[in-house]
């Protein structure tokens, strides 16, 4: 079994550490994992697509179903609504970041909300961005989004478990274990909050 | 400890570029050099973090070009060596690969492209196996971070045995891929040499050149051989009717896409490590029971036309498929190659990509790249467009590789070419010479890229009398591919850990430039004045002038905050100058035409200020 987890947003919101993350408490459950990344010139506040997949036997570095996707911004995960399917679990922050274009038109927050829920039955909307603004740790974000990923437990069937990921956490000083820890937690309790209607 | 040197037997999450690095610590290489380039940069970035731990040299050379004659001279002095750079590096760098071959290595040599398909962050997709053919060199590929390493490690042992380069490709997806590696045993580098004087083996002037071709094919035909032997390459379920080759990362989707849909007992697959010359062979024994076959490789059809002049020259009957059944362009997919198998032995095989959301919503606006909150080169624009205003002057605007490239989206549309590297200076060189003489050109080209390819042709400028304004975006750093230092930079370019600073002046000045002014793009008031007087002089006095417009990226290094940027509503006339013409991503408007900071964006550059005509914008103190 293979995992598809596609992580979408706007260049500098973290995609990466989120990925690498992932990718670290998959090793840790004795996964294999294979994370493309997108580097360079896409880096610069442009669109940022990551592929993580997860597994016992994972090779290709590329997939065009996402089981999860966790979109960072609300835009991002619209761009990519083409990775969804009507069983894919989508969390995405539900703020919006203007492209940096002159005379930019937006779509409103509601239509693209109505756009996601059209496409999968498991869509989760988070306000990160405030969250972490509430905390005082704008660039934790990514840190609530996975906090609320693993609050719904859902890479329980692959394996992949809670003590995985804060054992990653551990393992390296560049993530900034205390005020990510304190994000990553601040997700979970959202998640276990949340209302199924 | 540094990931790169962790013991062997350790699995550890590696960047395929770093597990390419880690294959030359397990080999002993002395010697790496790289010119930064995506995706290729982070192999010779972290070999230069651990060189003094494990003893060995590595730099960041000027160009690719020189990084590789740097690497081959210590090859040749029986060091091992790597040189690594992206694809459109190779072509800087192709006037010593193919001469290389003719004469050959002492010790190992590999030359790592890091090609880059879909074009993510190039400006071409060109295929560097091609050069392979070209050069007679062999070109290589792994199909996973774990091969990249391993291969690395057996390239060696293989240049050594035939005194040959050999060419290492990779693709953006095994560059810039994550995965599960196990590492090896580490080797001490050897870092000194010695160099055999012999002419006839390394002058290569015409008289000693005619043998070193006839040694080269010989030499060629050993490779040919020597090649079946690749233990990279595999034959999985042999002697099948339906064949598919899957070269490199081609072989990763291939397998992955039999085996999730059971079919891996309908196939034989050549898994091809080889990618030029491929193991004539090992194919031809494999072919010579099939009806069909499949050729799965991420570029252009290198192997396939390989395949096909071994099936004509044997004179086989059998059905050949590949780039007319699998799009060539940009980089492979699961369902790509689906498609393919569909078209060439008729069985389906359904993916998960005809499951997802079909109906894209139109109105979703692109979201380009842009230049961060407080970048330089927007004030630098943004005064360069007011002064070509002022003065109502028609320019052509020759643009280069690098951040400043931006330039060419909304607000500024300032680039009106990008070719290569350097490419700039060249092309002014041209166009103010067959342009009216009212239409000014205007060079732009970064720091990085004046001191790898803007030097020659700025000095052809001055010995021709070619009347253009040449603008350096100077931040100091190699911004794009991730703050590499270069000559201009405060950090060491090697590992020998000095620092010696070549400023940009010094080299316009020395070339002969009389008109060379260094300006702050911060302070626009200054830059639009110097703008002024340079782009006066080119015009009437029909000479090349410089503008070094300088102030570090402030990624790189975050500007001094002098307090906190606000917009006092009040002020703001909702001109739109701040958010639409100067366009900083910090800056937007509020939904009625006022300004307003977007707190999560702004660093409090202040380089605004200047930019707002009733001053509503304001640095305050906290």
């Amino acid at each position: 079994m293979i995992k598809n987890i596609l992580i979408c947003g706007v260049g500098g919101q973290g995609q990466l550490t989120l990925a690498k993350l992932l990718g670290e408490a998959s090793l840790r459950c004795g996964k294999n994992v294979v994370i493309a990344e997108t580097r360079g010139l896409s880096q610069r506040g442009g669109s940022v697509a990551v592929y993580v997949k997860v597994g016992d036997e994972v090779y290709a570095p590329l997939f065009e179903k996402a089981d999860i996707m966790l979109a960072l911004e609300l835009i991002e995960a619209l761009r990519n609504i083409g990775f969804i399917a009507k069983n894919t679990l989508a969390i995405v922050n539900s703020d919006i970041i203007k492209p940096n274009i002159p005379g930019i038109k937006v779509p409103s927050k509601e239509k693209l909300v109505e756009a996601l829920r059209k496409a999968t039955s498991n869509l989760f909307l988070v306000n990160a961005t405030y969250e972490a603004l509430r905390i005082g740790s704008p660039r934790s974000l990514n840190m609530i989004i996975l906090g609320f990923l693993v609050g719904l437990n859902a890479l329980a069937d692959i394996g992949v478990g809670r003590e995985c990921i804060v054992q990653a956490f551990r393992s390296s000083k560049y993530y900034r274990f205390r005020e990510n820890i304190e994000a990553f937690k601040v997700g979970e309790e959202l998640a276990k909050n949340i209302d199924i209607d | 400890m540094h990931k790169l040197l962790l013991p062997e037997g350790t699995k550890v999450l590696m960047l395929g570029n770093e597990a390419i690095a880690r294959g030359a610590l397990e080999s002993g290489v002395g010697f790496a050099s790289a010119y930064p380039g995506t995706p290729s940069s982070e192999i010779v970035e972290s070999l230069l973090e651990v060189a003094k731990e494990v003893g060995m040299y590595v730099e960041w050379s000027v160009n690719e070009k020189v990084a590789y004659e740097a690497a081959y001279a210590a090859a040749l002095s029986g060091v091992r060596s790597l040189v690594a750079m992206k694809h459109v590096g190779l072509n800087v760098a192709s006037d010593p690969l193919m001469t290389s071959a003719y004469i050959g290595v002492e010790a190992g040599f590999v030359v790592v492209t890091a090609d880059d398909p879909n074009m993510h962050s190039s400006q071409n997709e060109q295929d560097n196996r091609w050069y392979g053919l070209h050069a007679y060199i062999p070109v290589f590929e792994p199909s996973t971070p774990q091969e990249a390493k391993d291969l690395t490690v057996f390239l060696y042992g293989f240049s050594e045995k035939h005194k040959h380069p050999v060419i290492l490709r990779s693709v953006t997806r095994i560059s810039h891929t994550h995965s599960v590696v196990t590492l090896g045993k580490m080797v001490k580098p050897k870092t000194k040499g010695f160099f055999v004087k012999n002419p006839r083996e390394r002058v290569a002037v015409p008289q000693y050149a005619r043998e070193m071709k006839r040694k080269l094919l010989a030499k060629w035909r050993n490779i040919c051989d020597d090649v079946v032997k690749n233990p990279f390459n595999r034959v999985i379920n042999s002697g099948m009717e339906n064949i598919i080759i899957a070269s490199g990362i081609g072989f990763s989707y291939v397998y992955e896409l039999l085996k999730t849909h059971n079919l891996l007992d309908k196939f034989t697959i050549i898994k091809l490590s080889s990618a030029v010359p491929i193991p004539r062979e090992t194919i031809l024994r494999e072919l010579d029971n099939a009806e069909k076959v499949l050729i799965v490789e991420e570029g252009d059809p290198v192997v396939e036309y390989q395949v096909k002049a071994i099936v004509a020259e044997e004179k086989m009957g059998l059905e050949i498929y590949g780039k007319n059944v699998i799009e060539p362009m940009g980089e492979l997919s699961l369902s790509k190659i689906a498609e393919g198998v569909k078209k060439a032995f008729n069985i389906e095989v359904r993916t998960s990509s005809q499951d997802v959301q079909k109906d894209v919503l139109k109105e979703i606006p692109s979201r380009p790249p842009t230049l961060c909150p407080g970048c330089p080169y927007r004030s630098l624009y943004y005064a360069l467009k007011l002064t070509l205003a002022k003065l109502k002057v028609k320019a052509v605007f020759s643009g280069d590789i690098g951040c400043y490239t931006l330039g060419v989206n909304k607000p500024f549309e300032m680039h009106d070419t990008v070719v290569d590297m350097g490419a700039s200076i060249g092309l002014a060189n041209g166009f103010s010479h067959v342009l009216d003489e009212k239409t000014l050109t205007i060079a732009f080209i970064g720091d990085s890229t004046f001191y790898h390819a803007g030097i020659p042709p700025l000095l052809n400028a001055v010995v021709n009398n070619a009347p253009f304004l040449t603008v350096v975006f100077d931040n100091e750093t190699t911004a794009m591919t991730g703050f590499q230092p270069h000559p201009g930079s405060d950090k060491p370019t090697s590992s020998l850990n000095v620092n010696v600073r070549v400023p940009i002046e010094n080299i316009a000045k020395a070339l002969g430039i009389t008109e060379t002014c260094v300006v702050d793009p911060y302070n626009i008031g200054e830059t639009r004045a110097t703008l002024e007087r340079l782009i006066k002089y080119v015009i009437n006095e029909r000479k090349p002038a410089v503008l070094i417009a300088r102030r570090p990226c402030v990624l790189y290094k975050p500007p001094s905050k002098r307090g906190i940027v606000v917009i006092e509503e009040a002020e703001c006339i909702k001109c739109r100058l701040c958010y639409d013409f100067f366009s900083c991503p910090a800056i937007v408007n509020r939904g009625d035409g006022v300004a307003e900071i977007v707190r999560s964006l702004c660093i409090d550059c202040g380089a605004c200020v200047e930019v707002c005509p009733t001053r509503a914008i304001k640095v305050v103190r906290k």
